[in-house]
């Protein structure tokens, strides 16, 4: 329970009013080889002094059952835990550890900022954008899915550092 | 005065109606019929110009589109991105749009290597300027004007001419619906492509209104008046527009973004997007002045298939979304009108009908000038004698009253025109000879 109240702190109170999101169409830069695919992994920089952070990425059930990913761990971290966005009782959204992620057959399932996400915690000191982190899935009754993601910006590091240099002022040239 | 001299007297009036406007607008019909037809092509040629950055050999994992967005703000000091246009194709490079210093850039990246595969100033692109031909003669506001002028008068082209082409005491089709040789061919040629082309150039007339200055601003403000949702509006009229928009939406000020880390970067959206089944081109573009959301749109030139999702730049979450069903009615109008004009509505038949329309625009011009040489009297312009007393009927009157205040930039210029001819060309004694004005 701590540890979700750590997490809430530091990723803020998101407002949003949805499930995670699953998608039924096809992802244009899939192509259906495999029964599980992936796209778009990737592992967001750890804000300044932290060293937690968030994964995503969209998983793709090819098969015709659904599948469940019911674990995560990482080369990059101490470990990760499954959460997702929750809307609570009082109308508040807030951050919550889960079970396990529902891949719908023949469907997506995107791990998103807003949705669902892999919380990673320990994350090693160092790293830096375009690195690279290997994230295993557990997926109940199925083999684990090694997903190679990459380490990106995070945009609230990039949005301090456009602020220090000001370097938002476009000439005017009207 | 009896019907038929009535009518002779409106047949002579218009005749010479169309002989003016059409010497003077012969070199316009040409030129925007030219670049039109270039256009009508955009999505082949830019293809085909873009060819070298596509189908790139691969050698690793593919870049996150936040990584190549990093690269291409390199390439210009204190740069911004604008939007970030996905690739149709995994091998193919992203443009990724910057801006800097006023100046908008298109940067291709290599997706992998991170590589500058090219660089060009957005005006720098061949279709660009083929289209600034097409709108304003690279001359900016004075030349949009100017084509403003000559599609006004284009309408009256038309109208005056299906009124000379309306067949009396004719004997047989000759000359109406099929092309006669001998003496008769380029005065046929010019009737008879008339006839056929004329719903089709008044499409393309009409449709190309809404670009204008004077007519397009007047629309605009109609459609503000009108509207119900503050989305953008799906065109732009002139470079200079396009230009505002650019410095209203990439500002001075820096964002105000200082949410935790929740926000969304463009990784974010190019993900979203991969499960949204949008037409391509599918731009992405980040918080900017104008709006603080992050805008995931497709600018399919076919605007009927465009749709513009926005997500809340904080939290991630989305917040609206415009499929062109849920457009302004006006905007559903123009959407479908521009499709069409632009040869993207309805595929390779549409982009046909362009070009047969151009090509039949150019024959009538090039038949027109041949027929004004060889019935040109030595020494003088050649146009129909007028009628004496230059009385028109209050009909007439009311129709030209209608189409100037229609056409603003055609009531203008008839304004000038008449200025000029009473104040000088009626007072230099040759000059008026020449012309042949009463």
């Amino acid at each position: 329970m701590k540890r979700i109240l750590i997490s809430l702190i530091a990723l803020g109170l998101a407002s949003c009013d949805q499930a995670p999101k699953t998608v039924s169409q096809t992802p244009q830069a899939m192509q259906a080889t495999k029964p599980i695919e992936y796209t778009d992994a990737r592992v967001r920089l750890a804000p300044n002094g932290m060293d937690m952070t968030a994964g995503y990425l969209t998983v793709k059930n090819n098969s015709d059952k659904p599948i469940e990913i019911i674990g995560a761990s990482t080369d990059i971290a101490d470990h990760i835990e499954l959460h997702t966005h929750i809307k609570t009782n009082d109308g508040m959204m807030s951050m919550q550890q889960v079970e396990k992620f529902d891949v719908p057959a023949k469907g997506n399932f995107e791990l998103a900022p807003n949705g669902a996400h892999l919380m990673i915690f320990g994350v090693k000191p160092n790293l830096k954008e375009g690195d690279a982190a290997k994230i295993t899935l557990k997926i109940k009754d199925n083999p684990d899915l090694i997903v190679d993601a990459k380490l990106v910006a995070n945009p609230n590091i990039e949005i301090d550092g456009m602020k220090k240099d000001g370097n938002n002022k476009a000439e005017h040239s009207h | 005065m009896d019907k038929v001299e009535k009518q002779g007297r409106l047949y002579r009036m218009l005749w010479r109606w169309h002989f003016y406007a059409g010497i003077i607008l012969l070199p316009f019909i040409i030129i925007l019929s030219l670049t039109g037809m270039v256009y009508l092509f955009k999505p082949q040629i830019e293809r085909a110009i873009d060819k070298p950055y596509h189908n790139l050999q691969l050698s690793g994992a593919i870049a996150p589109p936040s990584a190549q967005v990093a690269a291409a703000l390199k390439t210009e000091p204190n740069a911004q991105l604008r939007h970030y246009e996905m690739p149709e194709f995994k091998n193919d490079a992203p443009r990724i749009y910057i801006f800097s210093k006023g100046k908008e850039y298109v940067v291709y990246v290599h997706p992998v290597t991170l590589q500058i595969l090219k660089k060009v100033p957005k005006e720098g692109r061949f279709m660009q300027i083929a289209r600034n031909i097409h709108g304003e003669l690279l001359i900016g506001k004075k030349g949009s004007y100017i084509v403003e002028a000559a599609a006004s008068w284009a309408i009256i082209m038309v109208v005056s001419g299906l009124y000379l082409w309306w067949p009396r005491n004719q004997k047989g089709l000759g000359g109406i619906l099929y092309v006669r040789g001998g003496k008769n061919l380029w005065r046929d040629l010019h009737s008879v492509t008339g006839i056929y082309v004329s719903v089709f150039a008044m499409f393309f007339l009409l449709s190309g209104l809404p670009w204008t200055d004077v007519w397009g601003e007047g629309f605009k403000a109609v459609r503000r008046a009108t509207h119900t949702m503050p989305e953008r509006q799906d065109w732009t009229t002139s470079r200079k527009e396009e230009h505002n928009r650019l410095m209203e939406e990439m500002g001075h000020e820096g964002h105000e973004l200082n949410a935790p880390y929740y926000n969304l970067s463009v990784d974010d959206l190019v993900a979203h997007a991969k499960l949204e089944n949008l037409k391509y081109p599918i731009e992405i573009a980040p918080p900017n002045k104008k709006t603080k959301n992050w805008v995931l749109r497709s600018q399919s030139q076919n605007r009927t298939q465009r749709i513009e999702i926005e997500y809340d730049a904080k939290t991630g979450q989305e917040l609206k979304r415009t499929p062109f069903a849920k457009r302004h009615i006006i905007d559903k109008v123009v959407g479908v009108a521009v499709a069409a004009h632009e040869g993207q509505l309805f595929g390779p038949i549409n982009q046909l009908l362009g070009v047969l329309t151009a090509l039949a625009l150019s024959l009538m011009s090039v038949s027109a000038f041949k027929m004004w040489l060889s019935r040109k009297p030595n020494g003088i312009l050649g146009a129909p004698p007028p009628i004496k007393d230059q009385k028109i009927g209050f009909g007439i009157a009311f129709l030209i009253l209608f189409f100037a205040l229609f056409l603003p930039v055609l009531g203008i210029s008839l304004v000038i025109v008449a200025l000029i001819e009473t104040l000088i060309l009626k007072r230099i004694a040759p000059v008026k000879n020449w012309l042949g004005i009463a």
